[in-house]
């Protein structure tokens, strides 16, 4: 039911006149401020609530966070970049991911794989029913946030999952536990919710275009709430594939008005019968 | 005599027919919200064998040996439910949901032998599983959307009664089994959990199970739950499958 509703919001958004500040990479974030609201139990600016992406990056679940800036797919397409929502969602000064030689290759290796596959491992994890991994969940539909003493639920209704931000300043995992979702440790700057996560498995892609990272990735994310808004950044740091850490940036409206029970969403068991999503494709596994 | 024979009817109904009521621990403060009501916020978790057989059962390859959870002994089969338990306990390998690594069902999922964090907002509470990352709401105090709708978790309406959490849970689809035994039910499965703190670090969890197409008459399970108490208990992943065939980077990379 919910669902629907971010489809909506997502729609309304895209009919948005496009921000003059296109090609800018500064980032679009307001500076941290105080937190001026009520506050949790424990302390914690109260920012409980339903969060629906607004016009910055709402394309949805299928989406290509270099969109607009790849000259392949400009060709393939014939799209331009004004076809695409601006501002860029990757905060470099060129949009695109500053990717090693052999990563940005495999980037496109990638994305040729999933528009042909011929193993289920070409498929993007979510177009298969496995989890989206990390930081893409957090980049796509919007999410619920609820608060309890030293914990941030962040809970994603289109996969219908729970991510775990401990503020309890808990020892991190052991570098060998690698989870789709990684381990997240945060603390409160006034108005931001600062988060370090880390111990990612190299399985879910950024997008299902075939952007990637290994488990060596570390990320760093940045929540700040001003008013009904909720600014995201994430900055990843992958030495094994990007030559640099970059910045990808959405944002979200506060569901202020009345808002749906979040029903199942039950995609989330493993598709193993892609070869009739892809018929005459796929070996029969 | 006649008498005494009454009192051992009482006292069999009670004891054997009926859940046990487990003792509360003097002295032992029950933790509570704001609001007053019992707090089940943590990580919680079962000791027993109930995931492979929810009857008491005989080891096996794979399988210990375990006294079962229904109360009574036996689930009280229609006799032409029997013959599917059976087909479900042979194909169990392949077509069980966990074999499949599906949504497992409620109460299923609780007695699955991995933990589970209690989410407690007064307006909802909600459950986050280990087990393939499911993720159960329990709406407070408002009704169940109108049916016929097939989910793998049911829809879950709580309500407070005194200091037990009351959850009817309605709502299912014909494909989750209750354990790997082959006990079944059909999608007319109605589920009430009931949550009730025996002391501060564990739960009184009893259940009571009602499907008119597979059982002559409603029955019970009932077994504890035990809060996790290392000092920063988590709920890791457990995606049971996306071992083989998933993406990763070329060898050397």
């Amino acid at each position: 039911m919910r669902f629907s509703g971010l489809f909506v919001a997502a729609g309304l958004a895209l009919a948005a006149p496009a921000p003059l500040s296109a090609q800018s990479a500064a980032t679009l974030t307001p500076p941290t401020a105080e937190w001026t609201g009520s506050r949790t139990s424990d302390g914690q600016p109260d920012v409980h609530g339903s969060y629906a992406k607004d016009w910055i990056g709402a394309r949805g679940p299928n989406f290509d966070l270099e969109e607009g800036q790849d000259p392949e797919e400009m060709r393939a397409t014939g799209r331009k970049p004004e076809d695409f929502p601006k501002p860029q969602m990757v905060r470099t000064p060129d949009g695109r991911i500053p990717y090693q030689p052999w990563a940005r290759q495999q980037r496109i290796e990638n994305r040729k794989n999933f528009f042909n596959p011929t193993e289920l491992w070409h498929l993007d994890s979510n177009a298969r029913c496995l989890p989206m991994g990390f930081p893409r969940e957090s980049l796509d539909q919007g999410t619920e946030i609820i608060q309890a003493p030293g914990l941030v639920f962040f809970e994603y209704p289109y996969n219908s999952v729970v991510r775990t931000v401990y503020l309890d300043g808990r020892a991190p995992l052991n570098d060998r536990v690698k989870l789709w979702y990684g381990d997240s440790h945060g603390r409160w700057e006034g108005n931001t919710l600062v988060v370090e996560g880390r111990n990612f498995n190299e399985h879910g892609w950024y997008d299902t275009y075939g952007n990637f990272h290994s488990s060596d990735l570390r990320i760093e994310e940045r929540f700040t709430f001003v008013g009904t808004r909720m600014y995201y950044d994430v900055t990843s740091h992958d030495p094994r594939v990007f030559s640099q850490p970059w910045t990808a940036h959405v944002e979200f409206r506060k569901n202020t008005g009345n808002v749906d029970d979040p029903w199942e969403t039950a995609c989330f068991e493993g598709e193993r019968d892609t070869q009739h999503i892809f018929p005459g494709k796929m070996p029969p596994k | 005599m006649r008498h005494i024979r009454l009192l051992v009817d009482v006292l069999l109904v009670l004891f054997v027919a009926d859940t046990v009521a487990w003792a509360q621990t003097a002295g032992q403060t029950v933790p509570r919200t704001v609001d007053g009501k019992p707090d089940l916020s943590g990580v919680w978790q079962v000791l027993n064998s109930a995931a492979y057989d929810i009857e008491d059962h005989a080891a096996q390859a794979g399988v210990p040996a375990g006294a079962g959870v229904v109360v009574g002994g036996e689930i009280p089969y229609q006799p032409s439910a029997l013959a599917q338990r059976k087909r479900n306990y042979e194909n169990r390998a392949t077509e069980d949901t966990d074999a499949k690594c599906y949504l497992p069902g409620v109460p299923r999922i609780t007695y699955m032998p991995y933990p589970f964090r209690i989410i407690q907002t007064a307006e909802r509470i909600d459950i986050s599983y280990e087990y393939v990352g499911a993720l159960r709401h329990i709406f407070m105090n408002t009704p169940h959307p109108r049916g016929p709708i097939e989910w793998w978790m049911g829809d879950s309406r709580g309500r407070w009664e005194g200091d037990t959490l009351v959850v009817d849970v309605v709502h299912f689809n014909d494909q989750t089994r209750f354990d790997k035994a082959g006990n079944f039910h059909s999608e007319l499965l109605h589920v009430v959990e009931r949550y009730s703190f025996i002391d501060a670090t564990h739960l009184n969890y009893e259940v009571t199970i009602e499907d008119p197409k597979v059982f002559t008459r409603p029955w019970k399970m009932q077994m504890p739950l035990y809060k996790r108490v290392e000092p920063a208990p988590r709920v890791l992943e457990y995606y049971c499958y996306g071992f083989s065939d998933v993406y990763t980077l070329p060898a050397g990379r």
